[in-house]
């Protein structure tokens, strides 16, 4: 596990402009960081390019860390933001887009997969189980995959209002539920 | 709507905002609030910190070696003459004993721009003086990225916002968010998903309500603009300044 002080250190010095720590925070990080881009755009290429920006980005906007949060979560939003702008603005008639390999990438697939942070997954892990199926998929495809309401509507076959309630009820019970675990 | 007066609903957009639901207009508007509102900021950072980090696999995946050459491409000059510290042997030009210290590092420099003609990744610029003629703010711009850093600060009435637009001929402005008063501000704007910037050609700035205009179009007058240059073009001063 990376030694969350030692980046946080690392980050209000890129702050500083110092671009030696600058190197070394992506040297202890962007290899972690990279499978939220990929995840996101599915392909080495664009992910590459994403995390290009995004660590630019990183390097850009380190004077707005707040010392005291995540550094982790502070740089994969970054990530996340930047292969979800992507992703948006991608013409889905590329070629090999449209295989959403929906089977492959489901929670179990995620979870069987080592965490980072394993008791952050479990509090989250046990959070989504004690949803309704439905819920819990629909959730897990729209935040593991950045996957539009329509696309999770279609994969479900479910009424596009019918996800976007499943969605925005999981997420108000899953910040409860994770309220509740943590208290 | 004050997202306020509404915490049940703002919880919901920031969740919807950081795992994507949140789409096209409707996000763009989010993280203009977010970066006016430091309540969301905070609601979003909750959630950030709730779930990002839980998503990160422990095992690490190797990263292609571009996109670290590509970053440092782009980082301020000055250090970047350093010889890097992973280099085992020394490299030919600090073996010839007349390129060291300065030569070496306009080596680098010129190596560097060379391995990577698309250097100027933000290849545009704009600079809008106040209305004595100051230069104010500092703008750089790819297509889809706007950097900008407040050179000084701007007293305008509190119940007011100065809003900055971007301007397509042929087409309305497009809002690009509001400016920051305090000098030493350098946000970086979102740029809106269906919006390329390399086709604007001049940057406008108006007087609205404070929080920006209600309309989503400029309702007061024009009070400062600027052309967006192709930096390539810039005869003077450094091709990029962070």
């Amino acid at each position: 596990m990376i030694d969350t002080a030692e980046l946080e250190r690392l980050l209000l010095a890129v702050a500083c402009g110092d671009q030696q720590a600058f190197q070394r925070f992506y040297r202890e990080t962007s290899a972690h960081l990279y499978p939220v881009a990929l995840r996101i755009l599915r392909e080495d290429g664009r992910a590459a390019d994403c995390l290009q920006d995004a660590f630019l980005k990183i390097w850009l906007k380190a004077s707005e860390y707040r010392a005291g949060r995540s550094p982790m979560a502070w740089a994969a939003a970054i990530v996340r933001y930047q292969a979800i702008d992507l992703l948006r603005r991608m013409p889905k008639d590329e070629p090999g887009w449209e295989e959403p390999d929906w089977e492959r990438e489901e929670w179990g697939a995620v979870h069987n997969e080592a965490a980072l942070y394993p008791a952050e997954r479990k509090r989250i892990e046990d959070c989504l189980q004690k949803m309704t199926t439905e819920q819990r998929q629909a959730i897990v495809q729209a935040f593991y995959r950045a996957a539009t309401y329509e696309e999770v509507a279609t994969h479900f076959g479910a009424a596009l209002g019918t996800v976007k309630s499943w969605i925005r009820r999981g997420l108000l019970f899953l910040r409860d539920c994770l309220q509740h675990e943590s208290a | 709507m004050n997202l306020r007066k509404h915490p049940q609903l703002s919880e919901q957009l920031a969740a919807l905002y950081v795992i994507g639901s949140l789409r096209g207009r409707a996000r763009l508007r989010f993280a203009r609030l977010v970066q006016q509102d430091v309540v969301l900021a905070q609601m979003v950072e909750r959630w950030e910190d709730l779930l990002l980090p839980a998503m990160l696999p422990a095992r690490p995946q190797p990263v292609p070696e571009r996109v670290w050459h590509g970053i440092r491409a782009q980082l301020p000059r000055a250090t970047l003459a350093q010889p890097r510290s992973r280099s085992s042997h020394l490299p030919w030009w600090r073996r010839l004993a007349l390129w060291q210290g300065l030569s070496a590092a306009l080596a680098v420099v010129l190596v560097v721009s060379w391995l990577w003609p698309s250097v100027p990744r933000m290849p545009m610029l704009a600079v809008v003086n106040n209305s004595q003629g100051q230069a104010t703010w500092v703008f750089h711009a790819s297509a889809h990225h706007m950097r900008l850093v407040t050179l000084r600060n701007t007293q305008i009435p509190p119940n007011k916002s100065m809003q900055l637009w971007a301007i397509v001929p042929g087409k309305k402005p497009v809002s690009m968010g509001l400016l920051p008063m305090q000098e030493g501000q350098t946000p970086v704007l979102p740029v809106p998903d269906h919006m390329n910037l390399s086709h604007a050609r001049l940057l406008a700035v108006t007087m609205e309500p404070a929080g920006g205009s209600p309309t989503g179009q400029p309702t007061g007058p024009i009070l400062l603009k600027a052309t967006l240059i192709s930096s390539q073009d810039a005869s003077t001063g450094p091709r990029r300044a962070y």
